[in-house]
């Protein structure tokens, strides 16, 4: 593809550049992607056009910084939600790698970061809720479980991603995988009670596996371990509140079952 | 039957990678790298992790894992995060996470903090071995 001329490059202002790059902090972190990588992809996409860019990349938040034909810009990305799509993450890495060799003016980038924000899910919902029953069989497979429990282990995932879909939504994210990891305790309880060989905290895991946040933990050392403190500290305090959340959800249902036991209900 | 590694074993390996690629989606044509590298993560916990410590196996695991998802990076020009995610996936200790908050919560503390230094551990060395693979096997792309 060709390059962009240098005197098209030279009338880029730097207000379309700062639009440009919040645009794409948003779409990166949104889908998933490590703060020191997005603060990275700015400082260059930025040298790439003639600009002189620093960025503090947050989970929540992403501050910039730009300075060039004699203008400087600071703006603020507020940022509310954030999970892992990488579909979307693979559509930016080849969007912002045309941006970067200068093969598209910054207002068509900005139209196909839209474009990649409103891009529907590469699987069919019935194939996502059936890969979360997968992923929590295999689970539970690798640590152990055998025959029933399987079967049971598929249940629960497919229910902690139908429930995924019915709860989370907009901000309610602490409260979705509240409702969720209620609704897989209270499954996994009746499927002990249809089959009472089964292991029934192994079934719970299994089952919370996708809300489990043992790869936000390993983000979170990853961007420690890369002094992106602020970054990491914050990861890791989602990691604890998100473990906090499962936990209480489950003990909530446990705890109502043990009196209704206790009530030889 | 290798050294405990079963042929289930790695069709279990090769589901969970493909349903986690499913779930985080992963691009449809890269689904075979994802359930290849989930293979990998499985097979060396297990062998490496049946004569050493826990920690170890995850660390020569996950550095294994880091770096192939890297190679695959290069080769398909897309971000190394869209392979290592579903491949890491098997290696990370949610499960001693949500145990550890559990025990606390049951009053359990003593098994409940072995649990916590166990996850700690063992993120730890997922985090500095996929720091190694990036130095060993550098990205060509920033994402």
């Amino acid at each position: 593809m060709a390059n962009l001329s240098d005197t098209v490059i030279e009338k880029v202002s730097p207000r379309s550049l700062v639009d440009f790059l919040m645009a794409t902090c948003r779409v990166a972190i949104e889908c998933g992607c490590s703060s020191n990588r997005v603060e990275l992809l700015v400082t260059r996409l930025g040298e790439a056009w003639g600009f002189s860019v620093d960025a503090a990349a947050l989970p929540t938040a992403v501050f910039l910084s730009v300075r060039g034909r004699g203008q400087q810009i600071n703006e603020l990305v507020r940022l509310n939600k954030w999970s892992i799509d990488l579909n979307k993450l693979a559509l930016l890495n080849d969007l912002v790698d045309q941006v970067e060799k200068r093969e598209m003016a910054l207002d068509e980038a900005v139209l196909k970061l839209q474009d990649i924000n409103r891009q529907p899910p590469p699987y069919p919902l019935f194939m996502t809720v059936l890969a979360g029953g997968g992923s929590s069989f295999a689970l539970v497979a690798a640590s152990g479980g055998r025959g029933v429990e399987l079967i049971a282990a598929f249940i629960l995932g497919t229910v902690c991603q139908i429930s995924l879909g019915l709860f989370a939504e907009g901000n309610r994210k602490y409260l979705a995988d509240f409702f969720t990891a209620m609704m897989v305790a209270g499954c996994a309880a009746a499927l002990a009670i249809a089959w009472p060989n089964v292991n029934m905290p192994r079934l719970i895991i299994g089952g919370l596996i996708s809300l489990v946040p043992g790869l936000v933990f390993v983000n979170a050392l990853h961007e420690v371990a890369q002094k992106n403190l602020v970054s990491g500290a914050a990861r890791l305090l989602e990691a604890v509140v998100t473990a906090i959340t499962l936990t209480f959800g489950v003990a909530a249902v446990l705890g109502f079952a043990h009196y209704l036991q206790r009530w030889n209900w | 039957m290798l050294s405990g590694i079963t042929l289930f074993d790695l069709v279990i390996a090769a589901v969970g990678g493909a349903c986690f690629g499913i779930v985080f989606r992963i691009p449809p044509r890269y689904f075979l790298h994802a359930t290849v590298l989930a293979m990998i993560a499985r097979l060396g916990a297990s062998l490496i992790g049946a004569s050493t410590h826990v920690g170890f196996a995850t660390f020569v695991s996950a550095f294994i894992v880091g770096a192939t998802s890297h190679v695959f990076a290069r080769a398909t020009g897309k971000p190394a995060q869209a392979f290592l995610i579903p491949g890491v996936m098997f290696l990370v200790p949610g499960t001693s996470l949500y145990k550890a908050f559990s025990g606390a919560l049951s009053a359990d503390y003593q098994s409940a903090m072995a649990l916590l230094v166990q996850a700690i551990i063992v993120t730890a060395s997922i985090s500095f071995a996929l720091l190694l693979a990036n130095w060993v096997v550098p990205s060509k792309r920033t994402l």
